[in-house]
């Protein structure tokens, strides 16, 4: 019916365990789940079936991060591009009686790596191999790759969970074990560190020596599944802080003014639900119900438990763990040195859930309600966390009932969100890295795309919106009514008021993009929702777009403490390619837009959904900025949970087993560079045969777009005319006195010095491209690029066609229409202005004027002209050179 | 009240007016939008919502005069085609008669000159000292600022310079009447007392230093900071193998609410490398400006390797405009593998986009003999023939 149980194979002693294949989730099944799902709140009425009997209980289930799937240092990604490229999936499930890990790789065939029965485990982590700095010497290489655990049994202290215990995979023992006083509630690490949460603590210790690096005593309980919620990224550490020093807060944090942006959200919503109506009646009433938010979450509380009282801070501090030393705290009167950013994320409401994107830069943050979550982006300063800056970018709404958050996940390109609910349903947000509306210009590519599209940046608009986004504060007493944060807003927001006043005074400033005024926060709705079902093992999906929340099953299920579920999701390529061939080439045309969604639950069963993007069902016409329909179909399933029957799979192991593979090629790993010397090395040998080779190599590498430009640039005018001084062995101050000489004369003084661009074509030292560099002349040619004066005109004429009516140009045209009267009349002052006394600049090269300088500025046809070949002679004349490089405008 | 007492100096010497008036200014006309500048010696030349600070880098005069762009209509952006570095960098406001002097290598502003006095009304200590009702002439000067220097008469120029500190003025002497009595063996020293009364000012400088001949462009007010980071300079770290990474020489000076201990300018220095990831590189240096996407690759055609066709989608750039870098990682890994270093020359395509990254990179000899010599280093003002002999 729907999974069947296959007889899992076993791998050979010592390498891997079972081996589980991928079962297809068939159309009936898939046709019957839905069905179930309206129903699954009777668990009488479907319980007979699928469950395999004879499965061990899992306790939790997560997805990890370990050597195997190092992108960055597991050579075996780079060097073979392709279907190979993808790292494996790692999902380690914990048992009342033990843990067992699974490595996923792309092929679909799912291996135990690690499997032991050794009473319940509470969590556990693989540790990362360091990162290979001269400083720190790696005490456990031989050892790697190592698992730590905190389990009942091995803590001496009497106390079960008080230990980690950190076992060697490649010999089996534990090569060191760490007491805590309390329990442990979760251990994390990365290439730096081993962390270690506990009640209101974090401990952190080196990745190197397990010797203790730092640790956070004024951590803020969170009432969730986790209890002290941190993220871990690459270097930075967030976690719930317990209270906001005004000193180190930086700019931003929490917009306030979510409450209002819901109606809109609600009835945008309703637009794309049908028969909603009543749905959408009842959720407006409830909005518009006076402060209907705190008021139905009032009510919500009486259920979910006396946990209201509690309601306090919300506020994120990010520490460098890089700088981090002895007790990191946030105080007045503490530096503060290895704080990157302290802001508050939800108004007086506990975190319970943090999470970077892959980049690092966005944190996803929910609270204890879990009715919103947010987006944030952190803008960090190179010294001060007062100086850094938090963008809230979207507040992502889930829905009005109150929720626990148990996993938060985002894709690879961090253009999708996929929070996990203690009811085992995970909601599905797009988001742009960048902000702004996700639509199907910014989620249809398989790419990421830019902020601002072609259309958008030759039409000047982005630097409309960020005039009008400037008007308020451009008034110079104005308050900014509309920037400021709603009165609702914390106490927290003073400074946030005060910034925003002080930001009246800078407007000068040059774009720096950690000062406010920050654009609003968007509200974004889940585009699916997809459940797992809470009580029995059996697959169901809901597609429904209950976006204004209340939704009838959501509300059956509430406040049933029975009915949690550990679930863990994760965006990854598909893996089940390779299930049935027909449907690859199918496949392969709409997968690479969105990674499929990989879900896990505690009955032990991993499911891959595939996500089907399309501009949203009736739109009018679809354009880029359409909004979007998300499509969820399950394609498989893997039965992952331990029968009893199974072995153990338990270090140690041999050295072919996939775990130390990994470990050992990412600690061979000394650096991305070495990898290109190596390459250099091949090259440089047919270098002396084929000299081209590494030329060729270099011009690939030639970055033509580095940025997203103006719309008009500088040279393009009308405000700025670019005119060339001739060189003519005076200083400036000379030059720029010689300009008096003419100041009584002729209305333009700085004439005599000026060529202008078009004339420039004339000059004898006019050259010929300059070639690119030959190997023989750059010695490290390979690796180290000089690229000066990066030519690159786009000759999409749209970027010219901007008016040229500059009100006073007409005025300007006229004074010298006549070219030949205006060189007349020059050389007439000049031979005015020449007096015995003086001695004038030097005039041996003879001024022509063909009226170019006025068709700059009056033709926008001649702009494209004229400027780019006066450019052609300007770049052999660069202390550099440049290269022929083809025409291209950017943005997809 | 303080256009009363000026009006009241103005009838003591109503006749030098008259004919400063017809022979500089052609008329009282207060012409609408035009630049009411306060000017402090030594330092800028603004209004109480801007200003042109000595220091200030190019871009931000440039950003300056685009906000303004009602009031400021021409701007003539002046560099030499052959040599840049040689002549300096002038933005010419044609219609305020105010040139900006940026000094071409570190493009940072170096002198304020009005050459056109006419067009321009100018305050010190808020008190005007020149504007349509206002001729600057050698009274009005003295009066506002006290000359305590004698001038100094400069033949060739047939100007009168009249020296403070940061700030200079120049004297035209009506040549019919005056130019005999200035022959050159008097102008020494006490020639300063011989300036007629009806001399004008013809140009006026502002600058930071002694003397304007050696002006040299200041380092960046804290106030133009903005709590940006600059870059001092840049070294590019490079191993047997090649380059590692990069140094950076920074400054910043923050921008708070209110004084600050942290609105002074620190300096600090930091190293990027090659392979470290988004949030060391966004710890060392701050956030970029502005990231962008690589949409194409079009010079990937040009790479040996065939199965590199297939470009890695995604890799984006930090851009940081300030430090005139960018940096590319790579979408999988999000670790730094390029660095792209600006020179922002004027003509170039790019011009005015990124402020002038100023490095050094060191060219480690590949053979063995040369190991002995100094390796050559290129910098943000190698010529590209320098490199290829090298």
């Amino acid at each position: 019916m729907s999974v069947t149980a296959e007889e899992p194979r076993r791998g050979s002693r010592g390498t891997v365990g079972v081996t589980v294949r991928p079962q297809p989730v068939t159309e009936q099944s898939y046709m019957e789940s839905v069905f179930t799902f309206l129903h699954d709140v009777v668990p009488q009425a479907y319980s007979g079936g699928s469950i395999v009997d004879g499965r061990e209980k899992v306790l939790w289930v997560r997805f990890d991060e370990a050597d195997i799937n190092d992108v960055g240092r597991n050579s075996m990604f780079e060097q073979c591009p392709g279907p190979g490229d993808t790292p494996p999936l790692l999902l380690t499930l914990g048992y009342s009686n033990g843990l067992q890990i699974w490595s996923l790789p792309e092929s679909g065939e799912a291996q135990e790596v690690f499997s032991m029965r050794h009473g319940p485990v509470r969590t556990a982590r693989l540790l990362p191999a360091p990162l290979p700095v001269l400083a720190r010497r790696d005490l456990f290489t031989e050892k790697r790759p190592l698992l730590a655990t905190c389990d009942s049994i091995s803590s001496s202290v009497g106390q079960a969970y008080c230990a980690v215990d950190v076992r060697s995979l490649r010999t089996g023992d534990v090569v060191k074990s760490i007491q805590f006083k309390t329990p442990i509630f979760d251990i994390l690490a990365n290439q730096r560190i081993l962390l270690v949460a506990l009640q209101e603590k974090v401990a952190a210790f080196d990745a190197c020596s397990f010797s203790k690096k730092f640790f956070i005593t004024s951590c803020f309980p969170s009432s969730g599944p986790n209890p002290n919620p941190l993220a871990l990224g690459a270097r930075w550490l967030a976690y719930s802080d317990n209270k906001l020093v005004q000193r180190h807060q930086s700019y931003g944090g929490v917009s306030g003014d979510a409450v209002q942006s819901y109606t809109a959200t609600v009835i945008s919503a309703a637009k794309t639900i049908k028969s909603g109506l009543s749905l959408f009646g009842e959720a407006v009433g409830r909005l518009t119900g006076g402060r209907s938010l705190s008021s139905s979450s009032e009510e919500e509380g009486a259920i979910g438990g006396p946990r209201r009282q509690s309601l306090t801070q919300g506020v994120v501090t990010i520490t460098d763990i890089e700088r981090a030393q002895g007790q990191v705290q946030v105080s007045d009167d503490h530096e503060g040195d290895a704080i990157v950013a302290h802001f508050p994320a939800h108004d007086h409401r506990p975190i319970s859930a943090l999470s970077f994107d892959a980049s690092g830069m966005l944190l996803v943050t929910a609270d204890c309600q879990g009715h919103d979550f947010h987006v944030f982006r952190i803008l960090a300063h190179p010294l001060l966390a007062a100086q850094a800056a938090v963008r809230h970018l979207y507040t992502l709404h889930r829905g009005d009932t109150e929720a626990q958050v148990q996993d938060i996940t985002m894709s690879q390109d961090s253009r999708w969100v996929a929070v996990t609910t203690l009811r085992g349903t995970s909601h599905v947000f797009p988001i742009n890295p960048y902000g702004g509306a996700p639509c199907a210009r910014t989620h249809l590519s398989p790419r990421v795309v830019n902020r601002v599209s072609r259309f958008q940046r030759s039409a000047g608009l982005e630097e409309i919106e960020a005039d009008i986004a400037s008007k308020p504060t451009g008034r110079s007493n104005s308050p900014v009514p509309s920037l400021s944060p709603s009165p609702s807003a914390s106490p927290c927001h003073s400074r946030l008021a005060r910034q925003e006043s002080f930001c009246n005074r800078i407007n000068n400033n040059p774009g720096n993009p950690r000062l406010p005024p920050f654009p609003h926060p968007m509200t974004i709705a889940p585009l699916i929702q997809i459940r797992q079902p809470v009580s029995l093992g059996r697959v169901s999906k809901s597609s429904g777009k209950n976006k204004g929340g209340g939704s009838p099953q959501q509300a059956c299920s509430k406040g049933s403490s029975g009915m949690e579920l550990c679930v863990a999701a994760r965006f990854a390529p598909s893996r089940s390619q390779f299930l049935n061939s027909t449907a690859v080439s199918r496949e392969k045309d709409r997968a690479s837009v969105v990674d499929n969604l990989f879900v896990a639950c505690s009955y032990g069963m991993l499911l891959e959904y595939q996500l089907d993007l399309q501009p949203a069902f009736g739109a009018a016409k679809i354009s880029d900025e359409s909004s979007l329909d998300l499509l969820a179909s399950p394609r498989c399933s893997w039965t992952l949970a331990r029968s009893a029957l199974w072995d153990e799979a338990r270090p140690p192991f041999d050295n072919n087993h996939p775990l130390l593979l990994a470990s050992d090629t990412v600690q061979a790993w000394r650096g991305r560079r070495d990898g290109h010397s190596c390459t250099n090395c091949g090259s440089n040998e047919s270098l002396s045969s084929d000299p081209g080779v590494e030329g060729e190599e270099w011009l690939s590498q030639v970055e033509i777009v580095t940025h997203t430009g103006p719309h008009r640039r500088l040279w393009m005018g009308p405000q700025f005319q670019f005119k060339t001084v001739q060189s003519s062995g005076q200083t400036m101050v000379l030059s720029s006195s010689s300009s008096a000489l003419l100041s009584q004369g002729t209305p333009e003084p700085l004439q005599p010095d000026i060529m202008d661009l078009h004339s420039l074509r004339l000059q004898p030292v006019r050259s010929d491209p300059v070639t690119m560099p030959r190997p023989s002349s750059a010695p490290r040619a390979a690796a180290l690029e000089i690229e000066a004066g990066s030519g690159m005109f786009e000759q999409n004429s749209l970027l010219l066609e901007v008016s040229h009516s500059w009100p006073d140009s007409s005025a300007i045209g006229r004074g010298v229409t006549d070219p030949v009267d205006e060189g007349l009349r020059e050389r007439i002052a000049d031979a005015m202005v020449e007096s015995p006394g003086v001695c004038p600049p030097d005039h041996a090269v003879e001024l022509r004027r063909e009226g170019s300088i006025e068709t700059l500025s009056n033709s926008s046809g001649s702009t494209s002209g004229s400027f780019p070949r006066a450019y052609e002679s300007y770049r052999a004349s660069l202390p550099g050179l440049d290269t022929p490089l083809p025409l291209q405008d950017d943005d997809g | 009240m303080k256009n009363e007492r000026e009006s009241k100096k103005k009838t003591t010497k109503k006749a030098n007016d008259v004919i400063a008036c017809d022979f500089r200014h052609g008329g009282l006309k207060d012409r609408p939008g035009m630049l009411d500048l306060e000017i402090v010696p030594e330092r800028s030349a603004g209004n109480e919502s801007w200003e042109f600070s000595l220091g200030m880098p190019f871009a931000q005069a440039v950003s300056i005069l685009q906000k303004h762009c009602h009031l400021v209509r021409n701007v003539q952006v002046l560099y030499s085609e052959q040599n840049p570095l040689e002549n300096d960098l002038l933005l010419n406001l044609t219609q305020d008669g105010l040139t900006l002097v940026f000094d071409s290598c570190s493009q940072r502003l170096k002198i304020i000159e009005v050459y056109n006095l006419s067009k321009v009304k100018l305050k010190y200590c808020g008190v005007h000292f020149n504007s349509p009702t206002i001729p600057p002439t050698i009274e009005q000067i003295d009066q506002s600022f006290g000359a305590t220097h004698p001038g100094v008469y400069n033949a060739a120029e047939q100007l009168f310079h009249l020296n403070f500190r940061g700030l200079s003025f120049s004297f035209r002497l009506d040549a019919r009447l005056d130019t005999p009595k200035f022959a050159p063996h008097y102008a020494h020293g006490l020639a300063s007392l011989q300036i007629p009364n009806g001399a004008t000012v013809e140009r006026m400088h502002v600058y930071a230093g002694n003397a304007l001949s050696d002006a040299r462009a200041p380092l960046m007010p804290p106030n133009c900071y903005g709590g940006n980071v600059y870059a001092e300079g840049v070294d590019v770290l490079c191993d047997a193998y090649g380059p590692i990474g990069l140094k950076f020489r920074l400054l910043t000076a923050g921008c708070g609410p209110v004084m600050r201990v942290d609105n002074k300018l620190q300096t600090f220095q930091r190293c990027v490398y090659l392979g470290d990831h988004c949030q060391d590189v966004v710890s060392i240096i701050g956030s970029p400006h502005k990231v962008f996407y690589k949409s194409e690759d079009k010079m990937r055609i040009h790479s040996a390797l065939p199965h590199k066709q297939k470009s890695r989608c995604n890799d984006y750039f930090y851009n940081f405009f300030t430090l005139g870098v960018d940096i590319l990682f790579d979408a999988i890994s999000q670790q730094a593998k390029k660095f792209v270093l600006h020179t922002n020359y004027p003509g170039h395509y790019n011009f005015n986009m990124y402020h002038r990254c100023d490095f050094r990179i060191p060219l480690i000899p590949r053979c063995e003999l040369d190991k002995d010599k100094e390796p050559f280093v290129i910098t943000a003002y190698t010529k590209w023939d320098a490199v290829r002999e090298a």
